[in-house]
């Protein structure tokens, strides 16, 4: 594939479109298939730089390949979920699933790849469609509403990104997407941020994201986990990259999502609190701005989409064997899913930046970047929180999920065990990437966007990150009662639409209800009544009425008729009789009228 | 692997004490390491200074979330669910519809 | 005769006119049902065919009487044979060719005895309906008119439901009445003109007693046909004792023979009478249109529904003739062939009803939209269309009329705008009850949905509801010039009795 563009996305939307028809044994290799184009697609065209695709529409120019290092290094990570995702969920045997997934990619790298607004808001609404029936297609009692709330809540937000575009085009005159003027923000800078960030979970609009993508089906929320999230990201770094208040947003992200992640039960919701937090560090980076930091940014959705996979595949298994996903009803599972137990643990590790796993190689760019920059404030409280991530998702995760005390019931027990060999073949694959990655990271740091003179393997970052996993340990396992998990659930931020939800709901039910009830009792009954007695009037005016006087005059004469009959007695006297009065008369008449 | 574990978890002691001892051993790691690429004054001058950092906050991170679930945040699971009950008793009321005409 | 075109080449009007009684004269030798069938279907394929030529050739840019053959009949009372056809007939006649294969499809399966009889009854009205649009002599189209009644008495008296007796005679009857009185106008005019060829009966100076008189003796006549109000009670009757094909074929193109009598006739023949007695016929049309539109409210047979909407669509067509400006005239006729085409559809998806659950009740019928998918798709189209629902044909005729109505008089476009409403009123009901029904619905799982043959025979009907809602100016084209050239003698006759009062 030289110099000839490819969009992956087409790859993928019309490999979509085939699938219903592809069936029976073809269906699994066509599956592993299409993911693996476009991922040779994205591969090709990160050789390549410029901008593609480029289409007059009306007063625009749409681009739909802008290729570039940034934009690159992103679509080779998310093709390459698409394929570990889909590999994942190759025994589903709905095709409606896959379906969903590949459009949410192609919206995805869609999103990726445009170079103007238009475009890239087509792909944007193509994401938040598509995989709101990732929700859906988990088909659990909660699942429907959870679906209905993301839906609603990206929508908005896909609003806002709308109106923000509108008034950009306004003002600037174009649609090109590139980077914001950072230093004087407009009202449409704030919209497209708002728009943006609330795809990546910014606090204080990232309450959808525990709630969806715990309610996802244990193949969606693998796919759901990497795509919205990072795509934002990107979308962040390319256009608001050096934007102060991103930093101030991404730590205080960091920070919330390491305490609720610390409270929660329910393992998926965990995961997507930490999300939540390790976007944090990406949109920390973006907002800071320098070469160091963006490819921090990179770096590190490479690595958590890596290791964010593995542990929402580690816990899909968990769900799709037990059916369970709260602590409180698991535990003690290493001895029944010891593979599963492996991979989880490699990605828990990666996740806290231990050596020689994922973040180890990024989260350290992120922190550099910070002090070089003086804003030290941040960087401190980033590891603050890497800490914290260490403590939840690298102690607790595992602990009181595969060791501890076991909480299942015999029921759950029986069913679990380790998955089906393409959802291991998946795990095992991001875990050793996550391995690879963290390990020799310069072929990571020969993707990133900017030069990289940063190496992570040096001693005292090493001893840094062994004291920091060390002790936090220690502490986990003295103070280990204060985190037994309890069946509750966390409120968060989404309280206040969730109850305002209801209370426009009970308006709606009470009083416009009785409005609405007795407007229309008023027009049933001044309306349509009367209408109705018309109606029937003139129906029976028609049948006696005027058909009264033409049925009538037919029975008239028919009677007439059988009257007259009666004078034919068949004797001849009265024939001669009465056809003589009858000639006579007109004689009469006759004579009569020729005297007048 | 669950060998192992069991076998481990049979000898839990000396797992304990194998685990004391590797952590002195990055400790006294700590005090030798260059920190020409430490960022900050504290890093550099107070020994042990990740460890303590390790040990507080996770420390914190743990006493502030137990702090801050029990204050109200962690609420029984059904919660939203109450709403669910207001919806068969509504329903009932809109099927009075037009069957007439 | 300096207003026709004489064609020299295959006498292709006579031929439309004839062959289908051919067809029926050769039937009367074969006996056996699906001979008949498919024998009849072939000869009104075969007509409908050569019915396009008719289109194409048409030359729409003149006023003349086209494709016309002329020949001396009785030369004793100078009666002749001519035939020709304008812009206001071509489109009636190609109605009736086009619609009368999907009458014999409609009665594939509806019609188990006496096929040929039926069939033969068909091409003979087949015949005669055709002749009827396109006679340019009076004794021919008299013959023609009446030629008519006969199968169309049979069509309900044999094969018609309960009270076909009572329906039949009083169709019968009630047409004949009318048309005696027509009889007796033909005659006294050729006392008046000496011949009985149309257009030389056109634009003549007779009094205006003599114009008032023959005026209302065609008025009755055609308004009984058309069906006016009140003259329109044997409508309902005939329409639901008959089989299907036979209300497809009274609805499409029977009812339109009346209207068609006062475009060719009352208009330019009793010109003055017709300024005269203008507003009446309009106020008699604004009560059809109510009319009809709140008795088809109060029904809860289907077929009678129909029947009394079809009142209240003619109505609208009588509306948009009198009213005498070019709107108006365009949208009469335009209904005419928009309600041809929907009201026939209507009773194509009544007979297939029946068909099934052997009742034209509402409540039988209710609730079928679950089980027959196909079926209430086609009735929904063909209901939206009939109350004139953007997009569709009817409201491109209604609307032309309305337009033409308001421009003239206001008070009257505000009188028949509530006729528009009930329109909606009852149509949707009807679509209401038969696709959805209520809470308590017979079960319908018995049901079972179209076939292939009556797909094909709905599928044109709603070809045709489209495209000429949405592209409706060829159609226009057509007739534009004759209703101009009409309407421009009609007004120029205006002018001169104007001038000659005030000399």
């Amino acid at each position: 594939m030289t110099n000839c563009f490819t969009h992956p996305a087409l790859i993928l939307i019309i490999g979509a479109l085939i699938l219903p028809f592809v069936r029976g044994p073809l269906r699994k290799p066509y599956l592993f298939l299409v993911p693996l184009l476009s991922l040779a697609a994205v591969a090709g065209n990160s050789s390549m730089s410029g901008q593609f695709g480029i289409y007059q529409f009306l007063d625009w120019q749409l681009v739909f390949g802008r290729v570039d290092r940034l934009s690159s290094i992103f679509a080779l990570i998310m093709a390459l979920m698409a394929v570990v995702g889909t590999l994942y969920a190759l025994h589903v045997d709905n095709a409606k699933e896959h379906i969903a997934a590949w459009f949410y990619v192609a919206g995805s790298l869609g999103t990726i790849y445009s170079g103007d607004y238009l475009s890239l808001f087509l792909f944007w609404e193509m994401m938040a469609f598509s995989s709101t029936f990732l929700i859906w297609f988990r088909r659990g009692e909660k699942s429907l509403a959870a679906g209905y709330r993301y839906l609603l809540i990206h929508t908005i937000g896909g609003i806002i990104l709308l109106a923000g575009i509108m008034l950009r085009y306004q003002a600037v005159g174009d649609i090109a997407f590139t980077l914001m003027d950072v230093k004087n923000p407009e009202l449409y800078t704030w919209l497209i941020m708002l728009g943006f960030g609330l795809n990546a979970a910014v606090v204080p609009l990232h309450s959808w994201l525990p709630d969806a993508y715990s309610e996802a089906s244990f193949n969606g929320s693998v796919f759901m986990c990497a795509f919205t999230t990072k795509t934002a990201v990107y979308t962040l770094a390319r256009g608001f990259a050096g934007f102060d208040i991103l930093i101030l947003l991404g730590v205080i992200m960091a920070l919330y999502g390491v305490i609720y992640a610390v409270m929660e039960n329910d393992i998926r919701k965990l995961l997507a609190w930490s999300i939540v937090s390790q976007v944090g560090y990406m949109v920390a980076a973006v907002g800071i701005g320098t070469e160091l930091a963006i490819n921090g940014a990179s770096a590190h959705a490479v690595a958590h989409i890596l290791y964010k996979g593995l542990l929402f595949m580690g816990a899909g298994s968990v769900l799709y064997m037990t059916g369970k996903t709260k602590f409180t009803e698991l535990g003690g599972l290493y001895r029944k899913m010891p593979a599963t137990m492996i991979f989880t643990i490699i990605g828990c590790l990666s996740i806290s930046a231990a050596p020689f796993f994922a973040a180890f190689a990024s989260k350290g760019m992120i922190i550099s970047a910070g002090y070089e920059v003086h804003v030290n404030w941040a960087s401190w409280l980033l590891m603050f929180g890497a800490t914290g991530t260490f403590i939840y998702n690298g102690l607790k995760l595992p602990y009181y999920l595969f060791f501890g005390k076991s909480n299942c019931t015999a029921e759950t027990w029986e069913k679990a065990g380790d998955p089906p060999w393409n959802m291991q073949m998946a795990m095992a694959t991001s875990a050793f990437l996550c391995i690879a990655v963290g390990s020799a990271p310069v072929v990571l740091y020969g993707l990133l966007p900017h030069p990289v003179s940063y190496n992570p393997y040096n001693g005292y970052l090493i001893s840094e990150t062994l004291q920091l996993l060390g002790f936090a340990s220690v502490a986990f396992f003295l103070l280990r009662r204060y985190l037994e998990p309890e069946d509750k659930i966390c409120l968060d931020m989404d309280w206040f639409y969730r109850k305002g939800g209801s209370l426009f709901l009970w308006i709606a039910k009470h009083p416009l209800q009785w409005f609405d009830t007795a407007w229309g009792e008023a027009y049933r009954v001044v309306g349509l009544g009367p209408l109705m007695v018309i109606s029937r009037f003139w129906s029976w005016f028609d049948w006696h009425g005027i058909d009264g006087v033409v049925d009538g005059i037919a029975r008239c004469v028919r009677a007439i008729g059988g009257r007259v009959r009666a004078v034919q007695s068949g004797q001849i006297q009265y024939t001669i009789y009465f056809s003589a009065t009858f000639a006579a008369l007109i004689l009469i008449a006759y004579v009569l009228f020729q005297l007048s | 692997m669950n060998k192992l574990i069991e076998y481990l978890s049979e000898r839990i002691r000396t797992v304990v004490w194998t685990c004391y001892g590797i952590l002195a051993l990055v400790m006294a790691h700590s005090l030798y390491v260059d920190k020409s690429h430490a960022h900050s004054w504290a890093e550099q001058y107070i020994p042990f200074f990740w460890s303590i950092f390790g040990f507080a906050a996770a420390a914190a991170i743990i006493g502030f979330a137990r702090w801050y679930g029990h204050s109200g945040i962690m609420t029984r699971p059904d919660y939203y669910d109450r709403d669910a009950e207001e919806e068969p008793a509504a329903a009932s009321h809109g099927a009075t519809s037009t069957d007439h005409a | 005769m300096d207003n026709l075109i004489i064609n020299e080449g295959f006498p292709l009007l006579s031929f439309l006119i004839f062959f289908p009684l051919a067809g029926a004269v050769v039937m009367l030798f074969f006996s056996g049902d699906s001979f008949a069938r498919y024998w009849t279907l072939a000869v009104t394929s075969i007509t409908a065919l050569f019915s396009i030529p008719l289109v194409s050739g048409f030359d729409p840019s003149t006023a003349k009487f086209q494709f016309v053959e002329a020949h001396n009949w009785i030369p004793r009372f100078n009666i002749s044979y001519i035939l020709g056809v304008d812009g206001i007939s071509i489109l009636l006649v190609m109605l009736t060719t086009l619609i009368m294969p999907f009458c014999v499809l409609a009665s594939w399966r509806y019609i188990q005895k006496r096929v040929t009889p039926f069939m033969i009854c068909l091409l003979i009205m087949e015949t005669s309906m055709i002749g009827v649009f396109v006679a340019l002599d009076f004794v021919l189209f008299y013959i023609l008119w009446e030629f008519m009644l006969i199968p169309m008495y049979l069509l309900i008296a044999i094969w018609g439901g309960p009270r076909k007796v009572y329906a039949s005679i009083k169709f019968f009857l009630y047409t004949l009445v009318g048309s005696l009185l027509l009889l007796v106008a033909i005659i006294a005019l050729y006392l008046e003109n000496g011949t009985f060829f149309i257009p030389a009966m056109m634009w003549q100076n007779y009094t205006i007693t003599f114009q008032v008189l023959a005026f209302l003796a065609f008025f009755l006549a055609f308004a009984i046909k058309v069906p006016m109000f009140p003259f329109h009670t044997w409508l309902p009757a005939a329409h639901v004792e008959a089989p299907t094909a036979g209300s497809v074929i009274l609805a499409s193109i029977l009812l339109k023979m009346g209207t068609y009598g006062f475009l060719r006739f009352c208009l330019p023949i009793t010109p003055d009478a017709t300024f005269l007695l203008a507003p009446y016929v309009l106020w008699l049309s604004i009560a059809g249109i109510l009319y009809g539109g709140f008795t088809a409210l109060a029904q809860n047979d289907m077929k009678k529904l129909i029947a009394y909407s079809s009142v209240g669509h003619m109505g609208f067509v009588t509306l948009g003739i009198f009213i005498l400006n070019p709107q108006g005239l365009q949208g009469a006729i335009m209904q005419m062939i928009n309600h041809g085409v929907t009201t026939g559809a209507l009773f194509l998806c009544v007979g297939m009803i029946y068909e099934r659950t052997h009742s034209r009740e509402l409540a039988v019928a209710a609730g079928v939209g679950k089980y027959m998918p196909w079926y209430v798709t086609f009735l929904a189209f063909f209901s939206l269309s009939s109350f004139g629902f953007p997009g569709t044909n009817s409201f491109i005729g209604e609307f032309l009329v309305l337009a033409g109505t308001f421009r003239d008089n206001i008070p009257l476009a505000l009188a028949a705008i509530p006729g528009a409403v009930l329109a909606a009123a009852y149509m949707l009901r009807l679509l209401q009850r038969v696709v959805w029904g209520g809470t308590n619905n017979p079960d319908q799982s018995y049901l079972v949905d179209l076939n292939f043959r009556e797909i094909i025979t709905l599928a044109p009907f709603l070809l045709f509801v489209f495209w000429i809602g949405l592209k409706p100016q060829p159609f226009i084209d057509l007739m534009n010039t004759s209703v101009v050239s009409l309407l421009d003698q009609l007004h120029s006759w205006q002018q001169q009795g104007v001038a000659m009062t005030l000399r």
